[in-house]
């Protein structure tokens, strides 16, 4: 198995209501190589999230293989794919997913905190010196423009284009390899949705995150290197 | 996480209550128990009264006089008083009034006992001390001779000392005549007639018992000689001229090494019998008409395990209270479960592990537990200090205790540290423990389901 930065092999993913069964995932194989940006297409229900779900390892698959880097995954211990996830998986969510207690640099300073454990303690200054790098990359804190400082803002004080900078700092303040994003341009207006979609696919890059991004926009997906379509539970190239 | 801990603790008003319930909790019963033990403290002493830290009770055939005793109590180190008691029960009557014996309010105070004393032994007893100085109705005017009387009346007759609530009840003034009818202390020879003596005394001052019911109808007077209670009631019937023996110890010896010690002379003198220290002597127990040499506690043993276990079952009571306070932080961190859903979804994809998520609800509860305790502890320990309490309590208009019906002087409360801080690490334990149902559920938590949530 060559080393892919995530690649996943005959996916299949059923879900069941009662007697009901309806399978979303019927197999779906995927190669992903560092650096690489591949949106995700496909019609509501498709099987969009759940697949991103899986690649996160959020839940095991039915059937099927995910490897990280070469690794098997999928059938790790809860615990250990916390880890995994922590150390090399970055998430965007369409809803931004901030947590609502925390100021902009709690919440990007979050990932580390989980890595870190008790040794976050020996590395707090650090570390939040590396997530204010992060909110000014995204643009949200700047030490030479004091208005422009957005770090100690609690999510309900940001605007959603602001919301998403900060979930797109937390998402890559641990360097992951993979970045997956589903619809994170979705629920904001069109010129937000850009500027937060040129700062995710040019931080990416910087961070040579392989980037897998699942968007009904079909101008977001021709800012990526591929597009796959899931399709009847299957994944293939664009036509 | 410990961050987060705490703005999830402080998120909703309805947390901080349940703070505030442990809190409440742990107060009421760090309060309720600093007062049982201050009345547990008081009424030790109260309990104790006239009775000395051990109390000899001769045997029933006893004939020997005291002192005989006397001779070989005063020489044992351990012991620094010793006073005999020559007790005896009689009917009070007030010369040239109205007996009261039949009045039924106050045929309860007309039984007393008759305690004879050797004024200059007794005094040397800290309980019988204490009484005469506290007294403000008729106080001794001489200590060292309270019998005596303050009238220049040659032909007075023999003084006792008698409680002030007695005397107030009878509106008895210094120097009343009392008339005292006695059975000799033991029942005279078959087909002897039972002959009661009666003898008019004199009241020459009163005393404040410090224990209660006991002390009300207790009389002292003079024990031998002409002014005594065996010349003047008990006559001359060969019996015992005393009835027990109270023995203070030094400072520093405990009950059990002074009982060991006054055992150990009176065997070797002879005045116990042979063997009475083997463990099931026969001849030991006062009721098989034996010798007896007990503690104080143990004479008023029945007392004193009524109040300790009405201390266990207050606690018991108050304890249950913590456990009713600490449910609030169980239902206000199901509620932050189910509120926080998404959260915890939230983390889970940022690579918070299930042991994490439950361990965050866990922090949070055991902050919520450990800042009640503190609170509920500190503020116990403000409240009990000094008059706070009672103050506290007469601001709301509650008079526990009123002066004169009690023998406690306002609040007593008793601040025990070791007992606060078990009650405080309890009242925290209880808290954690019922954060744990919520913990397990944030753990067991599916990270899709959960982000999925709305």
């Amino acid at each position: 198995m060559s080393e892919f930065a995530l690649s996943a092999r005959d996916l299949v993913r059923t879900f069941r209501s009662g007697k009901a069964q309806l399978p979303v995932l019927r197999g779906a194989n995927l190669e992903l190589n560092a650096g690489e940006t591949v949106a995700l297409q496909g019609i509501s229900g498709s099987g969009k999230s759940t697949l991103l779900q899986l690649l996160g390892l959020l839940e095991p698959p039915d059937q099927g293989e995910i490897f990280l880097e070469g690794r098997r995954v999928d059938h790790r211990s809860a615990a250990q794919q916390a880890k995994l996830r922590a150390d090399n998986i970055g998430f965007v969510f369409q809803q931004f997913q901030l947590l609502p207690e925390l100021s902009a640099l709690e919440n990007v300073l979050v990932p580390r905190r989980i890595v870190l454990g008790w040794s976050w303690w020996g590395q707090a200054k650090a570390e939040r010196k590396r997530a204010l790098e992060g909110l000014a990359a995204v643009g949200l804190y700047d030490p030479d423009r004091p208005g422009a400082d957005r770090s100690h803002h609690r999510p309900d004080q940001l605007s959603g284009g602001e919301q998403q900078r900060v979930a797109l700092a937390r998402a890559l303040i641990s360097k992951p390899a993979i970045l997956l994003a589903d619809e994170p341009t979705g629920n904001l207006d069109r010129s937000t949705g850009q500027e937060v979609l040129k700062l995710l696919l040019g931080l990416a890059a910087q961070h040579r995150a392989a980037v897998l991004l699942a968007t009904h926009d079909a101008e977001v997906a021709a800012a990526c290197h591929r597009i796959l379509v899931l399709q009847d539970g299957v994944l293939k190239p664009a036509p | 996480m410990s961050r987060l801990a705490l703005a999830y603790l402080f998120r909703r008003p309805v947390q901080v209550l349940a703070i505030l319930g442990v809190a409440i909790g742990l107060l009421c019963l760090l309060v309720v128990s600093s007062v049982m033990n201050g009345l547990i403290a008081d009424d030790r002493a109260q309990v104790r009264g006239p009775l000395a830290d051990l109390l000899l009770v001769p045997a029933l055939k006893e004939t020997r006089p005291f002192s005989q005793w006397a001779k070989t109590l005063d020489a044992i180190p351990e012991v620094r008083a010793v006073a005999p008691h020559l007790v005896a029960y009689a009917i009070l009557g007030l010369p040239g009034g109205d007996s009261l014996y039949s009045r039924t309010l106050s045929a309860d105070l007309n039984g007393v006992q008759l305690v004879g004393v050797d004024p200059e032994r007794e005094m040397q007893l800290g309980g019988f001390q204490k009484s005469v100085a506290a007294s403000n109705l008729h106080p001794v005017a001489n200590v060292a001779a309270p019998f005596a009387s303050t009238s220049d009346d040659p032909f007075a007759r023999p003084g006792v000392l008698m409680p002030e609530q007695l005397s107030e009840a009878f509106g008895l003034p210094r120097d009343a005549l009392l008339e005292f009818g006695a059975l000799p202390p033991r029942l005279p020879p078959e087909g002897q007639p039972l002959e009661p003596h009666n003898a008019r005394f004199r009241l020459a001052a009163t005393y404040r018992p410090s224990d209660y019911a006991v002390g009300m109808d207790r009389i002292y007077m003079q024990r031998m000689g002409e002014n005594g209670l065996s010349w003047n009631l008990l006559g001359d019937d060969n019996s015992c001229d005393f009835s027990e023996i109270l023995l203070d110890l030094q400072p520093g010896v405990s009950l059990e090494e002074g009982r060991k010690a006054v055992t150990s002379a009176l065997l070797t003198a002879g005045l116990f019998p042979s063997g009475w220290d083997r463990p099931g002597f026969a001849g030991k127990t006062e009721g098989l008409g034996g010798p007896s040499l007990a503690t104080w506690e143990e004479r008023q043993a029945t007392y004193l395990a009524a109040i300790e276990n009405e201390r266990r079952l207050t606690n018991l009571i108050m304890v249950f209270i913590l456990i009713v306070a600490a449910f609030g932080l169980f239902a206000t961190l199901s509620s932050l479960v189910r509120e926080k859903v998404r959260d915890l979804g939230v983390l889970a994809a940022l690579g918070c592990g299930p042991w994490r998520r439950g361990g965050l609800l866990l922090l949070t509860g055991s902050c919520g537990a450990a800042l009640g305790a503190f609170l509920g502890w500190g503020t116990a320990a403000w409240l009990v200090q000094g008059t706070r309490l009672e103050s506290l309590l007469l601001f709301f208009g509650i008079e526990v205790f009123r002066p004169g019906l009690y023998v406690h002087d306002g609040l007593p409360t008793l601040w025990d540290p070791a007992q606060a801080a078990q009650f405080a690490l309890l009242a925290f334990l209880f808290g954690t423990l019922f954060t744990v149902p919520p913990a397990l559920r944030a753990l067991r938590l599916s990270p899709v389901r959960a982000l999925r949530y709305e």
